[in-house]
């Protein structure tokens, strides 16, 4: 059967030839699709203690990239509104604004989360929720000034459209034109393909830090207590020696058949995070030629 | 002209202002750091050359004490040299070897030094960086005007006509679907590795613990981490956008050279050549303006590109490296050296800033006039 047949392309405006024919939905289906795949694959190749620790970061993990996301929005909103309609006003709060934004610009994000540890190790108790929320407001403040300058622009762009300053004509409040008109109706995929980039990258980024962490402080300062992420099971030496064995296919192809049942535990984290990287990746263009987003 | 000169002006503004701050966080760490009692001690420590860890030396010291101070002063001494004592032998430096003293002179010219050869290493990796992703997005550019689609579709298509037997071939069957097919193995392996974090790559090929050669850095901070990837796609979306604009539908209209398959304009040395020229092509209008905004965007990725090469030195435990010299002191709470290394990368952001506005100013400068 021809495949294109058997996939019903091009031929019908079934739901599946909608989400085949969008990018971004594609890969949205095949991000959540391969994600249970990886699920079901550990439940029956790990054992039940590393599927455990693995489902916990995993979960953990996408729980403080979407924490992020959501803190990352509300922080760059209250910036570009800020700036808007209080700080413009004063000069003094003006200068102090710019000066807070320009020290989050130049200090590069991973060093923002490594120092964000710190009060975690030396000051912070060993609560759960405590740590989560902390980490999570780390991570966002890392990104707010990016949602912070993608609304900014939307602004300046908007202002260059009539209808802002003929509803300002007609006395609607500034702060419902911009919340309204210009974010919800007008922005709204720009600020979808934002979160999707943020949340990708904190994945990214709180794998890497924690793998940094936990290779480069140990064994003087151990991330235990701390919530479990990717990075921590990604620095145990299980999973070292199960990247290493990724080496051996090249000598002898066949071995993948191993690397895929037995080295299960550094793979299947590290696959998880390359894996949602490319989605994300993916998404974004997806979002970005679907809707003709401007660079 | 006036706004990049505004922008360049700010960024020295803000050089100058979190200048002082971090220079005064400094040294307010420092100060904290001793407390009276501790100096005194220390003096007296260094005066008298006593060993601390020495049972003997530190008697003899006590008795001293005793000897020449009033009752109540010695007391009070003695308790902060006991106090001391147990902070030095207890602490976590002693126990892990790493003790060190806080910024001097000596630590702020190694700093220096290791900052120094970070420089050197930043801006080859910039520029490389900078080159290779304006090279592929435009190689991604043509492909994608030539008409080409993605691998999967390609291999379904062919699949679809071997199987139809419209091109079939009686000795290899399906050849074709195959040979495809292994490009896209290929291709994907590439995407794998250009999206893994540089230590997945780092431990397969064994990068790790000192064997990290100058060539093997740079290719995991460009080849890894999203890096190339993310700034190839960056400028491809500025390649897109300056198409769809209108001079290129007018150039289109007034006939100029829009052939992306058989050009002698459009040729791979000319794609990888460092000084892009695509004689009357269209390209060569499209990627001068797309050059220019991506001068001003390569500010993010060069953000990036730090995130990049310090995730390298500290996730594959590269010791002497300068980003290895903060983790340390993030561990051993010295905050004044951990204050004085942002400090130095406060400033190597802030350079790539100005270096890359004062490009886009000297750019727009020529459309200027």
């Amino acid at each position: 059967m021809r495949i294109k047949t058997a996939l019903n392309i091009n031929n019908s405006k079934s739901l599946l030839n909608k989400v085949l024919s969008r990018k971004d939905l594609r890969w949205s289906a095949l991000f959540v699709l391969g994600l249970l795949f990886f699920i079901i694959w550990n439940a029956i190749f790990l054992n039940d203690a590393a599927f455990s620790k693995w489902l916990s970061a995993i979960a953990q993990t996408y729980l403080l990239g979407l924490l992020s996301v959501i803190l990352s929005l509300s922080f760059g909103w209250i910036f570009a509104l800020g700036e808007e309609l209080l700080f413009s006003e004063n000069k003094f709060l003006n200068a102090g604004f710019y000066l807070f934004i320009d020290l989050l610009k130049s200090i590069p994000q991973i060093v923002i989360i490594l120092l964000g540890y710190i009060p975690l190790f030396f000051y912070f108790d060993n609560s759960p929720l405590v740590q989560t929320l902390w980490l999570a407001f780390v991570l966002a403040l890392s990104f707010a000034n990016d949602v912070y300058e993608e609304i900014s622009n939307r602004i300046a762009v908007s202002k260059n459209y009539g209808f802002y300053n003929a509803m300002l004509a007609l006395g609607i409040k500034e702060s419902r034109i911009i919340n309204r008109d210009v974010l919800l109706l007008n922005s709204a995929p720009y600020l979808i393909n934002r979160a999707v980039v943020i949340f990708a990258s904190s994945v990214f980024l709180l794998t890497s830090a924690d793998f940094i962490v936990s290779v480069g402080l140990a064994p003087q300062l151990t991330l235990s207590g701390l919530p479990a992420t990717l990075g921590n099971i990604l620095a145990t030496a299980t999973s070292k020696e199960d990247i290493l064995a990724i080496r051996e296919i090249f000598a002898d192809p066949l071995y993948l058949k191993e690397l895929l049942t037995t080295h299960l535990q550094g793979i299947s984290a590290a696959f998880a995070l390359v894996f949602t990287l490319i989605s994300a990746y993916e998404i974004s263009n997806g979002l970005v030629e679907r809707k003709k987003l401007n660079a | 002209m006036n706004s990049a000169r505004n922008k360049i002006k700010n960024h020295f503004v803000g050089i100058v202002f979190y200048g002082v701050v971090f220079v005064a966080l400094i040294f307010l760490a420092g100060t904290q750091k001793e407390g009276t009692d501790f100096k005194n001690v220390r003096e007296l420590l260094g005066i008298t050359q006593t060993d601390i860890g020495n049972e003997l030396d530190m008697a003899v010291l006590e008795d001293a004490i005793k000897i020449f101070y009033p009752r109540k002063t010695a007391t009070s001494i003695l308790s902060a040299l006991k106090k001391y004592k147990e902070k030095v032998l207890t602490s976590r430096e002693t126990k892990s070897g790493n003790a060190e003293s806080s910024l001097n002179a000596k630590l702020i010219k190694t700093i220096l030094l290791q900052a120094a050869a970070f420089f050197a290493y930043f801006l080859f990796i910039a520029f490389a960086l900078f080159y290779l992703s304006e090279s592929f997005a435009i190689l991604k550019f043509k492909s994608r005007n030539r008409g080409k689609y993605s691998v999967l579709e390609k291999t379904i298509e062919l699949f679809d006509k071997e199987f139809e037997r419209k091109i079939y071939h009686k000795k290899f069957p399906y050849a074709k679907t195959l040979k495809v097919s292994i490009y896209g193995v290929a291709k994907a392996l590439a995407v794998l590795i250009l999206f893994s974090p540089a230590y997945l790559i780092g431990y397969v090929f064994k990068f790790d613990y000192g064997n990290v050669t100058f060539l093997a850095y740079v290719f995991l901070v460009i080849f890894t981490n999203g890096l190339l990837a993310t700034s190839v796609n960056k400028f491809y979306r500025l390649l897109e956008t300056e198409k769809s604009k209108g001079y290129v539908k007018t150039a289109k209209i007034k006939g100029v050279d829009f052939d992306y398959k058989n050009s002698a304009n459009v040729t791979l040395l000319r794609i990888f050549s460092p000084r892009k020229y695509f004689g009357s092509h269209v390209l060569n209008q499209i990627y001068r303006n797309a050059h220019r905004q991506y001068l001003s965007a390569f500010k993010e990725i060069v953000r990036f590109q730090i995130t990049g090469m310090i995730i390298v030195e500290l996730s594959l435990n590269i010791q002497n490296g300068f980003f290895y010299g903060m983790l340390k002191s993030l561990m051993n709470k010295q905050y004044d050296v951990l204050l004085f290394v942002l400090m130095l990368i406060f400033f190597a952001v802030k350079f790539a800033d100005v270096i890359a506005d004062y490009f886009f100013a000297k750019e727009n400068a020529k459309y200027e006039n």
